[in-house]
């Protein structure tokens, strides 16, 4: 495991240069919101660095894949069930890596408006955003483990409007049997931050597990 | 080392169906044309494509390994696939070292210098030849003791060919390692390997020892009217010209012995395979 998780490292320091120049615009375009207007939207910057952690955790498949290079890598000492363990540790790493430098400039930029940001709400946020990007890795991982790097890009982008649909589908049905979607929403947001960040991490976690077990299944049956 | 019982696999009209055996000590090549089922074998033996039918047993005869320990013994190198073209050659000596605990990455290095393959580019920037040189230095600098060596020259010039057999043959030296070789090229094979196995179709058609083929097989020319007299009983595959009978057999020396008239010469893997796949039955 230790080798497949250096790999990756190593994949993801070739983009050293375009990850520096991402993270300087982010930065730039945060803090000078900032500075402008005396206060600043996290929702721009939080997004961004959330795709960013997940893209670069999905990116090492493509590299795996790249000149046929999952022939030679699958002879290596490792199951293909760690493979795939690995590819979502990698996605973590970049997920929490991503979102501590989001907690950073959020600190920056609201104590460059005056307002304190504690660092309990640094950690909520920590959350939430390394929770995101394993949803979106989530969806990444098995999708391009089945369909390839390539055509994994367009399934992701199905599987997220495929998502939405049935989301809105399924309000549609909730509020013809005159359930109170709102309310469930509100309820949510009555939540403490800890609740709703426990909560939070146990729907990940579970979204995780089945990707996971869904990965293994694909990896099973791929012939290289 | 290795035995392959009954192995099928099935590619729309393509039907791989093959047996062999790897002993220990030995190195064992498998010829055949481009298409024959080679490169599909060897991906079987290495789990990467699933059998239809049949049964696979690496180091078996040596007791029980899991799949993590079986692979740390096994080396394979596949002429289209290798280490990612993004890496330096100190970065592939690291990540060997964390996945193989018997890497010698000195070893490694000191021969990928003596090679003159540069530590510090990416391997993007390699000729082909380099690349397969890599390969094959990666895949014999952490004691495993099974090659499986698909078409590992490659890309590569006689002279470098050469120094990837005298690789192989001192890696053999301790007598406790095997080897399986394939190639299209017979040179790559005669020289260096025990016994061969030939493969066309999918098909073992072949196995026999590369002695006996250098000092039993033969080629026979002849006329028409020398093949209706010849004893046709050791003659394996013929094939009609309109300038006459060539023949195919491994008992040469009955022939030199009692047909003195037909032209008879030593049988070489090319002869063999040109014969054994493109010849009819006597």
């Amino acid at each position: 495991m230790k080798g497949l998780l250096k790999k990756d490292m190593l994949f993801i320091k070739q983009q050293d240069f375009m990850i520096a120049i991402l993270l300087v615009v982010v930065a730039v375009i945060t803090l000078t919101s900032a500075t402008k207007n005396g206060s600043f939207s996290t929702g721009f910057m939080c997004g961004y660095l959330v795709m960013i952690g997940a893209v670069m955790g999905l990116m090492t498949i493509s590299y795996d894949e790249a000149d046929n290079g999952f022939i030679y890598l699958m002879t290596m000492p490792f199951t293909r069930k760690m493979y795939v363990t690995s590819k979502y540790l990698t996605c973590l790493l970049a997920a929490v890596a991503a979102s501590v430098i989001a907690v950073v400039l959020m600190i920056i930029s609201s104590n460059m408006t005056g307002n304190q940001t504690n660092l309990e709400e640094g950690a909520y946020t920590l959350i939430s955003l390394t929770c995101a990007s394993m949803v979106i890795a989530s969806i990444g991982i098995p999708t391009y483990l089945k369909f390839g790097s390539q055509k994994g890009v367009f399934a992701v982008l199905v599987a997220c409007v495929v998502i939405f649909i049935a989301c809105y589908a399924f309000a549609k049905i909730l509020s013809l049997y005159d359930i109170d979607i709102d309310g469930l929403i509100e309820s949510l947001g009555s939540l403490g931050k800890m609740s709703f960040s426990i909560l939070l991490l146990v729907v990940t976690g579970i979204i995780v597990l089945i990707s996971w077990y869904l990965a293994q299944k694909v990896i099973y049956k791929k012939e290289f | 080392m290795l035995k392959v019982r009954g192995l099928k696999k099935n590619y729309g009209d393509f039907c791989l169906d093959v047996s062999l055996e790897v002993k220990k000590g030995y190195i064992t090549g498998l010829i055949g044309r481009n298409g024959a089922g080679k490169s599909t074998l060897f991906k079987a033996i290495m789990g990467l494509v699933k059998m239809d039918d049949g049964d696979i047993e690496v180091f078996n005869d040596e007791g029980f390994y899991s799949e993590i320990e079986k692979k740390r013994m096994l080396g394979a190198v596949f002429s289209d696939s290798g280490f990612s073209q993004y890496f330096k050659v100190k970065e592939i000596a690291s990540l060997m070292e964390s996945m193989y605990p018997k890497f010698d990455k000195n070893g490694f290095l000191e021969r990928c210098k003596a090679w003159e393959l540069p530590l510090n580019k990416s391997i993007k920037k390699f000729s082909s030849g380099m690349i397969a040189k890599l390969k094959i230095i990666a895949v014999t600098s952490y004691g495993a003791r099974l090659l499986i060596l698909d078409e590992p020259t490659a890309g590569l010039d006689v002279v470098a060919r050469r120094d990837m057999a005298d690789m192989i043959r001192e890696y053999m030296m301790d007598g406790e390692r095997s080897v399986l070789i394939s190639s299209h090229i017979s040179g790559d094979i005669e020289g260096l390997c025990d016994d061969v196995y030939l493969i066309e179709d999918g098909q073992i058609l072949l196995h026999e020892e590369t002695d006996t083929i250098r000092d039993g097989y033969g080629i026979l020319k002849m006329t028409y009217d020398q093949y209706e007299k010849i004893d046709k009983e050791f003659l394996l595959k013929i094939k009609k010209e309109k300038t006459g009978v060539i023949a195919l057999t491994d008992r040469r020396n009955y022939y030199e012995e009692n047909y003195s008239g037909i032209v008879i010469e030593r049988g070489n893997v090319d002869d063999i395979i040109s014969l054994m796949a493109r010849g009819d039955e006597k």
